[in-house]
């Protein structure tokens, strides 16, 4: 870097500064600009259809270069990298265009990210900017060169890339599946609703800790992720069948001068086959039973006819031309490409930048090393659905892309559900909330005397918190609380712990003939607060023995029961199946043991009845028998929800 | 019941508690600034409970055995609840 040089702008193009003109000596003397100003998305579209992402723009690319190969840091490269878009678009463009204003041309940035891809991967493009801003430097000399050759897109470092790579992998491997379609139900109703009762729904309007939202969200940006993943899969498929059709049709097709036709027609005319199976007017006639051929003209003659088949035809175009860039970098590069970062920006580039990518790639052993361990994780997410993310860490420490101890950074950064949790971390957790609960809430340290309202609930003693550490049973009062503090729509209830079994004066155990007559008249009387009968889903935690807890549904929507048990047995399953027969079976609602994961330890039962219903109450799935999810690391979602709570000033002192 | 032993004067004025858990409802009649240890543990006795496993709630405040329904500022018809304490793991 020059010194003295780093804020050093280049500008080809004269920026019409009229305005300033303006501001300093009034509009009198300054001509009003003669050229029309032009629609961002206009001047996207005509950068775009000139196909010149720069190299065209030879000038403002090599000043750049030169600039950039003292190996500038990355945060200026970005600021390069805008103002160059700017300069190479204004280039190309003829001048009218040209000299639309700086500021109008820095949005067309956005306006073209956004407006003219169908079908990007927001999660990977938003963290790569990200990424680039927040993390300078390394290999100065190596990006300055890649800079020169890929020109628009900025060649990010290896250990940038692998950052990268893992964080979309481990999106993959958390959000396995997308948003339940009854989510998007519900949020509908309830967005409907509020529109037309807004009155009603304020006074519902209660604190929560949000972290069902955020799943909510990655669940969604992680299916766009996959989606996208497979939408490259099928470009390539049917870029392969469209290449063997041209080939075919080079060796079958003759023109009207009755010449072969040569690729370029044989192109075109497996296009235009393609388009009239597609449309399915190979003739303009149409058989109708008892008539016979008709002539169905006035159909194809309709502009809007026209205008579909165009568009169709434009879109399947796009989609080989992408699928052919993608075959070519794959076949040179790997499958793996298709999870690098970049992979959208590389199929937008010209056939000069594109081919001089691969060469690059290719020169970098490091970073075909990535693309070759990242292969088996694209054919992982093809087969099964989600990658190996550990499988992931340990390829790439075997291949020594990255030091051991970054590797290992990154699996502590980057974990699994099933990841065990450190009981020191859970411990440092639960700490934190202690304190932050004397800080906040009662002025010092909570003692056996000192209580506490969670989110409104009713008198909390703040000694409870300390079943929050790992290995520890919970009391009915902790799972209260933290219930209290869950995301859950409008129309779910949950009660307090029932138990089904007392202790006596002597401490002797006896089972309560009818425990669920209280939730009974509970739910009665919640039914009759609402206006919509069969409209509400309850839950609420069973206690066993006083030595388990489990979790009892009972929805009013699908009529049924479900027992979820982290400890799934029979005994207890007949227990509980029994006594909903002598108390619920006026409702005449399907009983069944859900699919619940289970606990391997003794003692996370109360940690999994909370972590369930915040699940189940907002219609997310908890997974299957066998899924393993580490008690650790759910109890300290927990920890999370309660802190959040204390942090929003949601938990008041009772007495201390 | 338990509380009609000694009465007093006709200016101490009675509640009627009613002292509910998951599925029963007991009413209780008191004076004023009778302690609730009284109620609490003649509800349990009646229950079968130990006084130990069980924590009583007044509006979502817990009732301590010194309190009475004058420090509670109770009224007539007013409910307990009672709830009992569990572990598990």
């Amino acid at each position: 870097m020059v010194k003295g040089a780093e804020d050093f702008r280049y500008q080809i193009w004269p920026v019409n500064e009229t305005h300033l003109w303006i501001e300093r000596f009034g509009n009198q003397i300054a001509p009003m600009p003669h050229w029309r100003a032009v629609k961002a998305n206009f001047v996207a579209t005509v950068a775009l259809s000139r196909n010149l992402y720069p190299i065209n723009g030879l000038k403002s690319e090599n000043l750049v270069t030169s600039a950039l190969h003292g190996g500038a840091s990355q945060p200026e490269k970005l600021k390069y990298q805008i103002q160059r878009s700017k300069q190479t678009r204004s280039n190309s463009t003829d001048n009218t265009i040209s000299l639309v204003g700086e500021d109008s041309v820095e949005n067309d940035v956005d306006e073209e990210e956004h407006g003219t891809e169908d079908g990007p991967i927001p999660g990977i493009r938003a963290s790569s900017c990200e990424m680039a801003q927040s993390q300078p430097h390394v290999e100065g000399l190596m990006e300055g060169e890649e800079f020169a050759i890929t020109g628009m897109i900025p060649e990010s470092t290896i250990l940038d890339t692998i950052l990268q790579v893992v964080q979309v992998l481990h999106q993959l491997s958390i959000y396995r599946i997308e948003v339940p379609r009854p989510i998007h139900v519900r949020i509908l109703q309830t967005i409907q609703k509020s529109d037309s009762e807004q009155l009603t729904t304020s006074l519902d309007t209660r604190w929560s800790d949000g972290s069902t939202w955020v799943r909510i969200l990655e669940m969604g940006s992680c299916a766009s992720i996959r989606a996208t993943v497979l939408n490259m899969v099928e470009y390539m498929g049917a870029w392969a069948w469209f290449d063997e059709q041209c080939q075919h049709a080079k060796a079958t097709v003759y023109t009207k001068k009755g010449r072969l036709v040569d690729r370029r027609g044989g192109a075109s005319y497996v296009l235009d086959m393609l388009q009239q199976h597609q449309t399915g007017a190979t003739t303009p006639e149409k058989w109708i039973s008892g008539v016979g051929p008709v002539t169905v003209r006035a159909i194809r003659d309709t502009a809007n006819c026209d205008g579909k088949t165009t568009q169709l035809r434009k879109r399947i175009i796009n989609q080989l031309h992408r699928g052919q860039k993608l075959s070519k970098l794959v076949k040179a590069v790997g499958l793996g490409i298709l999870l690098g970062p970049k992979i959208w920006d590389y199929t937008k580039m010209s056939w000069k930048q594109f081919d001089a990518l691969i060469e690059m790639i290719q020169s970098d052993h490091r970073k075909m090393n990535l693309y070759k361990v990242l292969s088996p994780q694209v054919e992982q997410l093809v087969h099964q659905g989600l990658p190996d993310l550990h499988a992931f860490y340990n390829d790439l420490e075997s291949e020594k892309l990255i030091p051991a101890s970054q590797v290992n950074q990154l699996r502590m950064e980057y974990v699994l559900d099933s990841d065990a949790l450190p009981d020191a971390q859970l411990d440092a957790a639960v700490d934190q909330l202690i304190q932050l609960i004397g800080s906040k809430v009662l002025n010092n340290l909570p003692d056996k005397n000192s209580s506490v309202s969670v989110n409104g609930s009713a008198e909390i003693s703040c000694t409870i918190f300390e079943q929050l550490r790992p290995g520890t049973w919970m009391s009915d009062e902790i799972i209260m609380a933290a219930m209290e503090t869950i995301d859950k729509p409008a129309f779910v209830r949950h009660g307090l712990s029932i138990p089904l079994d007392k202790i006596d004066r002597h401490g002797q155990m006896w089972a309560i003939e009818r425990p669920f007559t209280g939730w009974a008249k509970k739910m009665a009387s919640y039914r009759r607060d609402t206006e919509e009968a069969g409209s509400l889903v309850y839950f609420c935690p069973i206690n066993h023995q006083n030595n388990h807890y489990s979790l009892l549904e009972i929805n009013e929507r699908e009529r049924k029961i479900r027992h979820f048990d982290s400890l799934a047995g029979k005994d207890r399953h007949d227990r509980v199946s029994s006594l909903i027969k002598k108390e619920f079976a006026g409702l005449r609602y399907s009983y069944e043991e859900a699919t619940t994961p289970q606990q391997t330890d003794n003692w996370s039962c109360g940690t999994r009845v909370i972590w369930n219903l915040k699940r189940l109450a907002n219609g997310l799935p908890i997974g299957i028998w066998d899924t393993v999810h580490d008690s650790n690391r759910m109890a300290l979602e927990i920890v999370d929800g309660l802190t959040a709570c204390v942090e929003d000033g949601r938990v008041i002192k009772y007495r201390d | 019941m338990a509380d009609q032993v000694g009465d007093a004067p006709a200016a101490v004025e009675h509640l009627n508690i009613k002292v509910t858990d998951n599925n029963n409802e007991v009413f209780f009649k008191i004076k004023r600034s009778t302690q609730l240890k009284k109620l609490m543990d003649a509800f349990c006795e009646r229950q079968g409970k130990q006084s130990s496993s069980v924590r009583f709630l007044f509006d979502g405040t817990r009732v301590r055995p010194e309190d009475t329904p004058d420090t509670l500022e109770m009224a007539d018809g007013d409910t307990l609840e009672v709830h009992q304490e569990q572990i598990g793991g």
